[in-house]
């Protein structure tokens, strides 16, 4: 039976389809197998990321309203073994999404599949609802600015009152967060909240802090998830975070301003 | 499994009521506009309810009308309006009839609270109200233990609250009796909504948007410097709303 692990933020633009797609892909080369859903029904930006945009056929809303299966509808990721996608309809809007569609899929889907990872539109109605409501984890995915934090603490509190655990008085849904964007440089310069004042005031669990990397902007632009460049501190630092997610113990890396050897500084190298 | 089309919820409403004394446009826009200067974020955020009891005599839909609009003008959000029966008087402004069993008096004038002004007292209404106010019969105190975050209401009926957790920015808890709030509270605390002026609000770390004892409100701009962040309690003294340091 696969776990369900919602990726969500409230807010738009902070990360959650990059997080996804690491988070998965990370997974699925810990041998786990994986597919991850794109809910942003309209926008479609998951396959775009993961490189599969051209072998889209059909999608989420198909497949939803029995108009192809789960094989069909799958794509298999070139690189990774264990790895699927399952890609939004780019001509839909998100009242495509039914309740009752979504928990067939799903259902079908935890058959098979170890970890089933949910990529959330922004916002904090119907769409985001719809991407958390069945999940059994969330990572929350802030960028340690005002703004972002409160709409955090906003979908945090719709985990707790609207999600289906909640509903149905099960255990809740187990919560992480995930900061992301995060620039020591710029916490030290107090132009940005620190990761203890962004713990202090959500009070959950810190899964993991990615640094602001040039890196992530690449990774995407080539299809190519993040965790792949194991060279750079937001690769590392995402694998950091699926092991946490396992439950391992990690120290958190990252965390203080860099200091730049010469060499570093001569060739002008990126975090 | 199939999602019904919508949920029934309880919900208790904080707002704002104008009670007016007499009617004519001019005098009510700049009364309007005078008030919500002093506080502007207040006056936007709560919605108002217009108790017309006073002015019953020379009403007719074209005022109410034009009340709701001038309401609106100035930003304010009405909802309803307490006093009318017929409901063909209403029938122009898209509003509700607020009964009396609905709307509660609040037995304090409401007004948030500036550093130098002193709230005006209600006395004609403090006494009438305090007859008919029924002691309420208290109930075990409300505990909540998790975080109260941006969006969620927290009430203790017939209750005092205790939070063991930070309040957020956007939360909002109100009790009967007291609050007593062992986090930050950031969000809005509401003490004695019923009118108990005896009711306090006691915090660790003060950083709230708002905070009310008995409908004395008081906005963060208007907290003195020296109690933010800090271990207060806040309770009303001769009608107003005072910060001590604990
Ligand atoms: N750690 C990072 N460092 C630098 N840029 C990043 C980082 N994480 C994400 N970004 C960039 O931020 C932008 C938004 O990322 P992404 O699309 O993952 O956000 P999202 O939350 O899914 O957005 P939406 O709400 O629109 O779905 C992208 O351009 C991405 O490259
Ligand atoms: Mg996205």
């Amino acid at each position: 039976m696969a776990k369900i692990i919602v990726v969500t933020s409230g807010k738009g633009g902070v990360g959650k389809t990059t997080t996804s797609a690491a988070i998965g892909t990370g997974l699925a080369l810990k041998g786990f197998k994986t597919v991850i859903i794109d809910f942003d029904v309209g926008l479609r930006n998951l396959d775009l990321i993961m490189g599969c945009e051209r072998r889209v056929v059909y999608d989420f809303v198909n497949l939803i309203n029995g108009e192809s299966n789960i094989n069909q509808t799958l794509i298999k990721d070139k690189r990774c073994e264990q790895l699927y996608i399952l890609p939004a309809s780019q001509t839909r809007d998100k009242d495509a999404l039914s309740q009752e569609g979504v928990e067939r899929v799903l259902n079908e889907l935890r058959e098979s599949f170890d970890y089933i990872i949910c990529d959330s539109p922004a916002g904090i109605e119907k769409g985001a609802q719809m991407a958390l409501y069945f999940a059994d984890e969330a990572v929350v995915v802030t960028n340690p600015e005002v703004s972002s934090v409160r709409d955090s603490d906003r979908i945090l509190g719709i985990l707790q009152s609207k999600s289906k655990r909640a509903e149905a008085g099960l255990e809740p849904v187990k919560e992480h967060l995930l900061l992301t964007r995060y620039s020591p440089e710029r916490v030290k310069a107090g132009e940005m909240l620190s990761v203890s004042d962004v713990q202090d005031i959500l009070a959950i669990p810190l899964v993991g802090v990615i640094p602001e990397s040039e890196a992530v902007l690449k990774a995407s632009n080539q299809g190519m998830p993040v965790v792949f460049d194991q060279q750079a501190a937001a690769g590392l630092a995402y694998m950091d975070a699926i092991g946490r997610l396992l439950g391992e113990e990690i120290e958190h890396r990252f965390l203080d301003p860099q200091k730049k050897g010469f060499f570093q500084r001569l060739l002008g190298a990126t975090a | 499994m199939t999602e019904e089309c919508f949920h029934l919820k309880g919900n208790i409403l904080t707002s704002i009521v104008i009670e007016l004394n007499h009617y004519d446009p001019s005098s009510f826009v700049a009364l309007l506009q005078e008030k919500i200067a002093k506080a502007p974020s207040f006056f936007s955020q709560s919605p108002v309810i217009m108790d017309v009891r006073g002015i019953l005599d020379n009403l007719d839909p074209h005022k109410l009308k034009e009340m709701v609009t001038l309401c609106f003008d100035s930003g304010l959000q009405p909802i309803g309006f307490k006093g009318v029966s017929d409901p063909d008087m209403l029938s122009e402004t898209g509003l509700a009839i607020l009964s009396d069993d609905i709307v509660r008096d609040n037995p304090q004038s409401v007004s948030p609270q500036e550093k130098t002004e002193s709230v005006e007292s209600n006395q004609a209404n403090d006494s009438a109200n305090a007859a008919t106010l029924p002691p309420p019969s208290m109930r075990p105190t409300k505990f909540i233990d998790q975080p109260v975050r941006s969006g969620q209401q927290i009430y203790a009926q017939n209750a005092n609250l205790v939070i063991l957790s930070n309040i957020n920015k956007g939360a909002e808890v109100l009790a009967d009796g007291d609050i007593h709030v062992y986090g930050a509270l950031r969000g809005r605390a509401l003490a004695g909504v019923k009118g108990d002026m005896n009711a306090r609000i006691f915090c660790q770390h003060l950083e709230a948007e708002l905070v009310s004892v008995a409908g004395i409100f008081q906005l963060s701009d208007n907290i003195p410097q020296k109690h933010q962040k800090q271990s207060v309690q806040i309770l009303l003294q001769d009608e107003n709303l005072i910060v001590k340091s604990l």
